[in-house]
């Protein structure tokens, strides 16, 4: 990794911890300049981690999502864009800030116990497909993941939800926030259903066979299916909401399994660039 | 009990089930995916492997109870699919309609991946064969390490006559570098082609479609003559592969030469296969005596009582892969009708509500 992308690197993950501590704070001692402070962070960090995206894509000569490093920094860097892009549309959804931040961060350290070299692209990694594929895989992650943090804002009470509307101005709406969940669920199924169908034709396409039984492959549709059980439980079995959120949870959980632990216990050939 | 085939509790608990098999196939290893991993399975288990064998769960992918619970997964979806038409007919709000057609077109999609995965399995071909650089191979059973036909595969061989032209290393895009096989295919009532093929650039000749399989190699070439320098006998060698505890991945054939009475045994580590010039171990045995065991680089010699055995050069060697698959595009577009199904369902949902 070159000097200039370890300082936004580092920059990113600086930030980051910091918009979670002073978001947090800001809800503990209701201390609205403070949130508002934690949310100019955020923008802030996102723009370091596009800076470092665009600094290894050039550095590598290819977009920055074949490592695992990679894999699970980019995950970061969209989780932070839907979030904006969300809180843009609905400004209520401005309290996903204490989770997101707290996600990213963490990230950011487990990928930073990781090999951070970019090695130039083999010929097998070289084609359109893969890109669609891994960015999507990123993707959906992330979404999955902020979905995860609302089930965890409305496991949190809907006392605690109110205590931010001191600091964030407009909360969502407590009732409310299970459809949101869903929706999202919904969104990232999309998305991860993206990632499998273009890794079948990129599969196909390298070595004749759309679907080789590799357990990230098996992973990735038990995490699909996983959460179109999940979706499917709020209309077959009417569960509670609290129910709901925890499923949506424990889902992520597989998620971050597929993505990025599979390759601890397997051999794959999904081997990170 | 009457059992309402289009409930959505029937289809969690099918899902359920579906789901609960795949995480078992992926703890499990599975039969012609990891057979290794089976054999290390069953000696670690022992008798209590017996159990795993019984309910087939080494062998999901092909167990009865797999295709009975895709049966019911076909049939469930199936009737949801009406009970949803039902809906869109009776409602007049067309958010609502919008988001029931995209389940149709989702569940349907699903539907129609199961059918044409099962009817792509059952007619499709896929055949792993290894040729040297000049080498011409006829379509037959022999020429295969591995092959996979379908239930209902209704081919048969003869389908062409392949030559692999040349193995090379060639930069395909600037700063990339990578394998490139040139190969000519003449196609049993067809007119010839040349194509080269590489990894992420398989060629499609006749309906069959040939892919670098990504394994290649150097084959000695081993020279046996006489004392007066007639040429006794000359071949390519492919070397297989197989596992030593020592050593580690070795690559070794051996050649019975009958009216000599000898054997001839060449061996090379994993680790220098690739490299053109590396060590051979060699063993020349005749009868039961061992007339030669030592190490050879490409182009050296060595005389042995009335012979002389050399390796005058290597060839590069590969794998390439023949497949035919008839149902592909339908499971392709099986996945993007899904994806449009889902898109045009969360679109109906965050759409804002028409005003009554």
């Amino acid at each position: 990794m070159s000097a200039w992308e370890s300082v936004f690197f580092w920059s990113s993950a600086l930030i980051l911890a910091s918009v979670f501590f002073l978001s947090l704070m800001s809800v503990m001692l209701t201390k609205a300049a403070a949130f508002k402070l934690s949310r100019i962070l955020s923008w802030l960090a996102l723009a370091t981690l596009t800076i470092f995206g665009a600094l290894r894509w050039i550095n590598s000569g290819h977009p920055p999502f074949v490592t695992l490093f990679e894999s699970m920094v980019i995950s970061v860097w969209f989780m932070l864009l839907f979030y904006q892009i969300l809180t843009l549309v609905h400004r209520r959804m401005l309290v996903l800030l204490i989770p997101v931040s707290a996600i990213s961060f963490l990230m950011l350290g487990w990928a930073s116990s990781r090999s951070m070299t970019a090695d130039p692209l083999s010929l097998a990694l070289e084609n359109t497909w893969l890109f669609i594929h891994a960015s999507f895989a990123t993707a959906g992650a992330a979404v999955f993941l902020i979905a995860a943090s609302l089930g965890g804002i409305y496991l949190s009470g809907e006392e605690k939800l109110a205590r931010m509307e001191k600091v964030a101005v407009r909360v969502p709406q407590y009732d409310a926030l299970p459809k949101s969940i869903y929706n999202l669920l919904l969104f990232g199924l999309v998305l991860w259903g993206v990632m499998i169908v273009s890794g079948s034709i990129w599969a196909q396409i390298a070595w004749g066979r759309y679907w080789a039984w590799d357990p990230i492959e098996l992973w990735s549709l038990i995490s699909w299916l996983l959460y179109g059980l999940v979706a499917h439980s709020r209309m077959a079995f009417k569960i509670s909401q609290r129910t709901f959120s925890w499923l949506t949870i424990v889902a992520v959980f597989v998620v971050i399994f597929t993505l990025w632990g599979v390759n601890y216990l397997y051999e794959t050939i999904h081997t990170y660039g | 009990m009457r059992i309402n085939f289009a409930s959505t509790r029937l289809a969690f608990v099918l899902i359920s089930t579906l789901l609960a098999l795949i995480i078992v196939s992926a703890l499990i290893p599975q039969q012609e995916i990891a057979v290794g991993q089976i054999a290390d399975l069953r000696q670690a288990l022992g008798s209590g492997y017996a159990i795993i064998e019984w309910l087939r769960l080494d062998d999901i992918y092909t167990a009865p109870y797999f295709f009975v619970l895709l049966g019911l997964l076909g049939l469930n979806l199936t009737m949801a699919n009406i009970k949803r038409f039902r809906i869109i007919f009776r409602s007049g709000q067309t958010l609502l309609r919008l988001r029931h057609l995209g389940s149709i077109i989702f569940h349907f999609s699903l539907l129609l991946i199961i059918a044409a995965v099962i009817a792509n399995y059952l007619l499709k071909y896929r055949g792993e064969v290894a040729l040297t650089e000049g080498q011409t191979v006829e379509d037959s059973s022999g020429i295969y390490a591995e092959e996979f036909k379908g239930a209902l595969y209704k081919g048969s061989y003869n389908r062409f006559t392949m030559t692999l032209d040349s193995i090379y290393e060639s930069e395909v895009i600037p700063g990339t570098i990578g394998t490139a096989v040139d190969i000519t295919v003449d196609p049993a009532g067809k007119r010839e082609r040349k194509a080269t093929i590489m990894i992420n650039r398989p060629h499609e000749i006749a309906d069959l479609t040939y892919h670098y399989a990504l394994t290649k190699g150097y084959s000695p070439e081993i020279k046996l003559t006489d004392s007066a320098g007639r040429s006794l006998y000359s071949a390519f060698m492919r070397l297989a592969v197989t596992q030593d505890d020592e050593l580690g991945q070795v690559h070794h054939d051996f050649y019975e030469l009958e009216p000599f009475d000898l054997r001839i045994t060449v061996q090379v580590l994993a680790d220098s296969i690739s490299i053109g010039d590396t060590l051979y171990w060699v063993a020349l045995e005749q009868g039961d005596s061992s007339l030669y065991e030592g190490e050879l680089r490409p182009g050296d010699a060595v005389k042995i009582n009335q012979y002389q055995f050399s390796i005058p050069r290597l060839r590069e060697w590969c794998y390439i892969t023949i497949v035919n698959s008839p149902f592909l595009g339908l499971i392709f577009l099986g996945f993007w009708l899904a994806l449009a199904g889902m898109s045009i369902s969360l679109i109906s949902r965050v759409l804002p509500k028409e005003r009554k």
